[in-house]
C-alpha cells in the first residue's frame, strides 16, 4: 500500500476507534451478541419441563428398569419424559405419579400436584400394561419383541422454509449488515465532510492527491468495522464455549464457516460500494447536516436490499431472492441470505459478486473524478453534476 | 525560480484569475498582495497543484510544478485547519509522514519543530487542549516538517500575539534564508515592506503589478510626500511661503513644532519646496522625502479599474 494511503488509513482507524462511540457501541455489541449467542438456548433450558416422578410401589423384579425403557421420550430433544423408581418416600415433593401395583396389574394411580397432565397417569399405565402383555406373550411361547414391537415415530416438520434456526440466525445476521453498511456508509461521509468542515482538507491536499484521501477515508473506516466485528466474532466464540462447558447449547450451531466468510465477504463488497457512494454524494457538502441530507437518497438502496432480504429469509431461491441476489445495490444483503439459507449456485454468486465489483468500480471511478472538486468546495453544498461539470475542467 | 506564466483559472461564469505572471526568486520571500476574492487563493491551490490552470503554466526550476514531488511545497493556508482531536506531535509527524518522511524521522522532526516553535507544555497534548495560536504553531510545523522547497503561507501571523508573531517572522526568514522560498499573501503591509522584496498584487483576477517593491514604488512615484517640521507657531507669518502648492498642516508633533506635509505630483519640485523653506529662516526638526507607502499604493491597485 502507498506509504501515503497507509499514514491516512492508521490516522482514520485511530481517530475512530479512540472515541467513546465506538468503546459504548463495541461494549453494547459484543454485549447482544453474548446475550443472543446464549439466549435461545437458555430459553430452551428454561422451558424444558422436568422429568415426571414416577414410583412404582411394590414392583417386581425387573419393572422398574423396563418400564424406564418402556416409556417414551421427549419428542423434539429425546430427553427423559419419565423418571421412574421404585415406590419412593411418600413425601418425596418431586414425586407426581404413585403407581400400585399386584404382579404385572396396575391396580390404582395416584396423582400428585397441578402440573401432571392425564394424558402422562394413561402413558404410564399403558406402558405398564404393555410390559404385562408382553411378559404374558413370552409365557405363551409368543415372540413379543416381534410382536409388539412399537411403529417407529420419526419428527418431521411440516413447515418447507428453512430451519429456525438457521433463519433466525440469517435474519440477525442481515439485520446486522443493514445496520453496519448504513453506519459505516454514512461515517464515511461524515468523516470527509467534518474533515472539510475543520478545513484540514485544503492543507491535506497539498500532501496526497484526492484519490489518495478517498482511499485511505474508506479502508480506515472499513478497517474500524473489520475490527468491531472481529472483537464480536471473539465474544461469540468465548460465549459459545462457556456456554458448551456449562452444558448449555447456543444458536450459533447453524454459524458454518461459509455463512461467516459469507457474512465478512458480503460486508466488504458492501461497505465498498456504499462507502463510496456515500463519499461521493457528500463531497460536495461543508457541513455535517448538509452531508446528511445530501447522502438521503442512499437509503432508498439499503432499505430495498433489506426489505428484499426479508422476503429471502421466506423464500431464499424464490424469484424474487433471485432478482435481488444480482443487482448490485441489493445484492450484498440478499446474496448473503441466499448463501445463509437457500441453495445459490456457484455461478450465481460469483456473477453477483462480479456485478457488485463492477458498480463499486464505476463508483470509485465517478468517486476519484468529482472528488478534488468537492472537497475545495465550500459555502452551498453542490450535487453531483455540478461537481461532474467541476471536476471536467480540473 | 518558481515562475507562473500566463495562468488562468475560470470556475463556471466566473473568470478567477487571468492571465496571471511572476516569478518568485529561490529562497526570497514573495508577497502575495490583492483584495479579498482577487483571485491570491485560486492562484496559490494552482502553485500547490491542487487545481490546474485553464492556460499557462506554473513551474518550478523550469519544470512543471503538476510533476514535482509534493515533498517541495509546504501550506498553511488563511483558514487554519487541524484534526482537533489529535494529539500535536502525532499531527505534525502525520502530516512528515504524507510529505513523504519515514515514520522515525517524521517523529523525530515533530518533536525539533515543537520545540523550535516553543509549543509549551506537553506535545502530546491534543491540538483541541491548545490554545489558538498553539495550533496555528502546530498546524506551521505541519507545513515545514518535512523542509519544503516552496513554503505558502496566507495569513500566518493573524491570531498570533506580538510575541509569537516576532517568533514565526524570525522562523520564517531563518527558512528563507536557509534556502526555501517563501510566497507570503497577506493583507499585512507593513510586514510585506519589512519581509518582501518582491511582490505581485492581484486584483479582480490580474496581476496589476509584479516586481520588486522599489520598482512598484516608482511606479507610483506620485504617492511620495514631502514631509518637513519647522520650529514656529501657527499662525507664523512666514509659513505662507508655501502657500502654491499648499501643504498639509498635520498635528504638531510637539508645542511650538509645525509639521507640513506635501505631496509630489508630478510636476511638483521637492527641491524648490526645500529650498523656499531653507529660506524663511525658521529653525528646522525634520526633513524627509516619505516612500510611496505599499497601503496607498495597495488601495490605487486594488480599486484601479
Amino acid at each position: 500500500m502507498n506509504p501515503r494511503v497507509r499514514a491516512l488509513v492508521r490516522r482514520e482507524f485511530r481517530e475512530r476507534t479512540r472515541t467513546k462511540a465506538f468503546l459504548i457501541i463495541s461494549v453494547i455489541g459484543a454485549i447482544a451478541v453474548a446475550f443472543l449467542t446464549v439466549l435461545p438456548a437458555l430459553v430452551d433450558e428454561l422451558s424444558t419441563p422436568d422429568p415426571v416422578v414416577v414410583a412404582v410401589e411394590s414392583p417386581a423384579s425387573g419393572q422398574v428398569s423396563a418400564l424406564r425403557d418402556a416409556l417414551p421420550e421427549r419428542l423434539d430433544d429425546g430427553g427423559r419424559r419419565y423418571d421412574v423408581r421404585a415406590a419412593a418416600d411418600a413425601k418425596d415433593p418431586d414425586l407426581r405419579l404413585r403407581l400400585r401395583t399386584s404382579g404385572d396389574r396396575v391396580t390404582g394411580v395416584e396423582v400428585r400436584g397441578e402440573d401432571v397432565e392425564g394424558d402422562d397417569a394413561r402413558t404410564v399405565v399403558a406402558g405398564v400394561q404393555q410390559l404385562a402383555l408382553a411378559g404374558r406373550l413370552q409365557a405363551a411361547g409368543v415372540d413379543a419383541g416381534r410382536t409388539l414391537r412399537p411403529v417407529p415415530v420419526r419428527a418431521v416438520s411440516t413447515d418447507d422454509g428453512p430451519d429456525d434456526t438457521k433463519q433466525a440466525l440469517a435474519y440477525a445476521l442481515v439485520l446486522l449488515l443493514y445496520l453496519t453498511l448504513l453506519a459505516y456508509g454514512s461515517s464515511v461521509s461524515t468523516a470527509v465532510v467534518s474533515e472539510k468542515s475543520a478545513r484540514v482538507t485544503e492543507t491535506l491536499l497539498v500532501a496526497v492527491s484526492p484519490r489518495e484521501h478517498l482511499l485511505g477515508k474508506l479502508l480506515g473506516t472499513g478497517a474500524v468495522g473489520l475490527v468491531q466485528y472481529g472483537g464480536w466474532i471473539v465474544v461469540a466464540a468465548i460465549t459459545r464455549a462457556i456456554a458448551g462447558a456449562a452444558g448449555l447449547g447456543d444458536s450459533l450451531g447453524a454459524l458454518t464457516p461459509g455463512v461467516a466468510v459469507a457474512f465478512v465477504g458480503f460486508f466488504l463488497l458492501g461497505f465498498g460500494l456504499f462507502g463510496t457512494l456515500y463519499a461521493a454524494m457528500c463531497v460536495g457538502a461543508s457541513r455535517v447536516e448538509d452531508a446528511a441530507s445530501a447522502s438521503a437518497p442512499l437509503a432508498i438502496p439499503l432499505i430495498g436490499g433489506f426489505a428484499l432480504s426479508l422476503a429471502a429469509l421466506g423464500d431464499p431461491d424464490g424469484a424474487t431472492a433471485v432478482v435481488g441476489g444480482f443487482i448490485p445495490f441489493t445484492a450484498p444483503m440478499v446474496m448473503f441470505t441466499r448463501v445463509a439459507l437457500g441453495d445459490p449456485s456457484v455461478l450465481s454468486v460469483v456473477v453477483s459478486v462480479l456485478g457488485i465489483l463492477l458498480a463499486s468500480g464505476v463508483a470509485l471511478s465517478v468517486a476519484f473524478r468529482i472528488y478534488g472538486a468537492g472537497l475545495l468546495r465550500y459555502g452551498n453544498g453542490a450535487g453531483l453534476g455540478q461537481l461532474l461539470r467541476r471536476a471536467g475542467t480540473r | 525560480m518558481l515562475r507562473l506564466d500566463g495562468i488562468a483559472r475560470r470556475f463556471g461564469d466566473r473568470q478567477a484569475v487571468v492571465d496571471a505572471s511572476f516569478a518568485v526568486s529561490e529562497g526570497s520571500v514573495f508577497g502575495l498582495l490583492g483584495p479579498n476574492g482577487a483571485g491570491k487563493t485560486t492562484t496559490i491551490r494552482m502553485v500547490l497543484g491542487m487545481l490546474g490552470p485553464d492556460a499557462g503554466s506554473i513551474t518550478w526550476h523550469g519544470r512543471p510544478v503538476s510533476g514535482e514531488p509534493r515533498s517541495t511545497f509546504g501550506y498553511m493556508p488563511e483558514e487554519r485547519g487541524v484534526y482537533p482531536r489529535m494529539p500535536a506531535d502525532e499531527h505534525v509527524a502525520l502530516f512528515g509522514e504524507l510529505y513523504g518522511l519515514d515514520r522515525t524521522t517524521a517523529r523525530a522532526r515533530a518533536s525539533t519543530w515543537l520545540e523550535r516553535l516553543e509549543l509549551p507544555g506537553d506535545h502530546d497534548a491534543r491540538v483541541d487542549t491548545l490554545s489558538k495560536g498553539n495550533q496555528q504553531k502546530v498546524q506551521f510545523a505541519s507545513a515545514v516538517a518535512h523542509d519544503p522547497k516552496v513554503l505558502v503561507l496566507d495569513e500566518p501571523f493573524s491570531g498570533l500575539d506580538p510575541v509569537n508573531q516576532v517568533l514565526f517572522e524570525r522562523t520564517m526568514l531563518e527558512l528563507a534564508e536557509a534556502g526555501t522560498t517563501v510566497l507570503l499573501s497577506t493583507h499585512d503591509l507593513d510586514r510585506v515592506e519589512l519581509f518582501c522584496r518582491e511582490v505581485a498584487m492581484i486584483a479582480s483576477g490580474t496581476v496589476r503589478f509584479a516586481g520588486g517593491v522599489d520598482e512598484l514604488r516608482a511606479r507610483h512615484d506620485d504617492l511620495r510626500r514631502l514631509v518637513v517640521e519647522v520650529v514656529a507657531e501657527p499662525d507664523d507669518p512666514r509659513l505662507g511661503f508655501a502657500d502654491a502648492p499648499a501643504p498639509v498642516r498635520e498635528e504638531p508633533p510637539a508645542a511650538g513644532v509645525q509639521r507640513l506635509v506635501w505631496e509630489l505630483p508630478p510636476g511638483v519640485d521637492p527641491d524648490a519646496l526645500v529650498a523656499g523653506v531653507v529660506g524663511t529662516g525658521l529653525g528646522l526638526r525634520r526633513l524627509e522625502i516619505v516612500e510611496a507607502p505599499l497601503r496607498e499604493i495597495f488601495l490605487r491597485e486594488a480599486t484601479a479599474s
